[in-house]
């Protein structure tokens, strides 16, 4: 019986210690981000001395996540359960400026990666900061000359 | 010697050495790394930051200690025991680098090591219990590698060509020495070295495969890698799985159930 209960204890504590390898955590964080959320994009500068300093005012539009968004006069849809298609545009106007793309978790879910919208069609990752169903925060950076660094935060809050 | 006295005292205790059974393992794993390549990503990356370093780091761990747990299913034949076996440990290390403000590197490395083994025992010395061993492996590799800036915020995000999760894994054999020591009919310490066969050639760099870049390994040599704007070089300047392969030493306990 004690036998039992020393491999039942062994057993548990090695699940606990070797689950985290194994799980794919991108079907999760596209699945808090199906939705209609508010974004604030807010900018700040990071000096060589570790002061951080806001950059002009936050911007607020609409972000809308889905499997499949229109897209001017498109369809814009994901492949797989670890994507999703974005669209952005100002807010009440659904059909103003809209600004497409296609979105990504890594496995770990600790990046944001927005699919070709770096130079040469390659991806801008950020780094993913909060996660649930009411909000998400990314950060993304940029080194700047001097030392700098310009962070840009994207908060989105549901509607 | 007093030691060896006390030992042939006991051993009519201790020597139903390795009864047929179903054994529970668990212990500890050491695994050596390829030091080679993995210097020489350390000591290619303090060179290139040396004026903003205050010495040489080590990010990249050349070897592991963890808990390794698994099974043994052994077979008593009288003369020799048989034995097959499981186990699965996993190493975990985490360095950084601080510049002179207070930004940096932080790298975080993970190892994951199945191992299934065809040994073979004989406790003809009882109570000490003396084999060889043979084992096919499989181990997963990850490493995590984020910039750290001067207020102390981390990103694994693009804006840096070595931030990224960079993951292997590799297939390979290995062949070793056992010797333990049975207590009762129950239980045996053995103590496992092993050393990795590898018969296959390939080297598969340690990739970012979430993120599309141009260049998107791992450096060895963190020169070429600054160097090699198009991921052309990859094959002499990124890690490989096969740079996560070396010994191993076990040590630990095998209980037997039933």
């Amino acid at each position: 019986m004690r036998l039992l209960a020393l491999c039942l204890a062994l057993a548990l504590a090695g699940c606990d210690f070797y689950s985290e390898a194994l799980t794919d955590d991108a079907p999760a964080v596209m699945a808090d981000l199906d939705g209609i959320w508010t974004r604030t994009i807010t900018q700040e500068t990071i000096a060589a001395d570790g002061e951080v300093t806001p950059v002009g005012e936050p911007r607020t539009d609409t972000y809308e996540v889905a499997r499949s968004v229109r897209c001017f006069r498109l369809t814009l849809e994901s492949a797989g359960d670890g994507s999703r298609a974005a669209v952005a545009y100002p807010v009440g106007n659904p059909d103003g400026g809209r600004d497409c793309g296609l979105v990504q978790s890594d496995h770990d879910g600790l990046r944001i990666i927005r699919i070709g919208e770096a130079p040469g069609s390659t991806d801008i990752a950020g780094t993913i900061r909060e996660r649930s169903r009411s909000r998400h925060v990314w950060d993304f950076y940029t080194p700047l000359a001097g030392g700098e660094t310009r962070r840009e935060t994207w908060t989105l809050t549901a509607n | 010697m007093r030691r060896l006295v006390l030992l042939l005292a006991l051993a009519p205790a201790l020597a139903a050495a390795q009864p047929t059974g179903l054994y529970l393992v668990g212990g500890l794993a050491r695994s050596q790394y390829r030091a080679e390549p993995i210097e020489l990503f350390n000591q290619t990356y303090s060179d290139y930051y040396v004026q903003r370093l205050d010495g040489p780091v080590d990010l990249l761990p050349t070897g592991g200690t963890s808990p390794a747990v698994g099974g043994l299913v052994r077979v008593n034949l009288g003369a020799v025991a048989f034995g097959f076996g499981y186990t699965i440990s996993r190493e975990a290390a985490e360095a950084r680098s601080t510049f002179e403000n207070g930004s940096g590197n932080l790298i975080a490395t993970r190892t994951q090591t199945h191992a299934a083994t065809v040994e073979v025992t004989t406790d003809a010395a009882a109570p000490l219990v003396l084999g060889t061993s043979f084992g096919g492996l499989f181990r997963g590799v990850r490493v995590g590698a984020a910039a750290v800036f001067p207020d102390g915020s981390e990103s694994y995000g693009s804006e840096y060509r070595l931030n990224g999760v960079y993951t292997a894994s590799t297939t390979y054999f290995e062949a070793g020495l056992i010797a333990g020591l049975a207590v009762g009919d129950r239980v045996v310490i053995p103590v496992r070295v092993s050393l990795p066969i590898e018969p296959f050639p390939d080297r598969i760099a340690l990739t970012d495969y979430d993120l599309y870049q141009l260049n998107s390994y791992f450096p060895r040599d963190f020169d070429r890698f600054v160097a090699d704007q198009t991921g052309l070089d990859e094959d002499e300047a990124a890690l490989a799985d096969r740079d996560f392969v070396g010994p191993r030493v076990q040590v630990g306990v095998e209980v037997r159930l039933f």
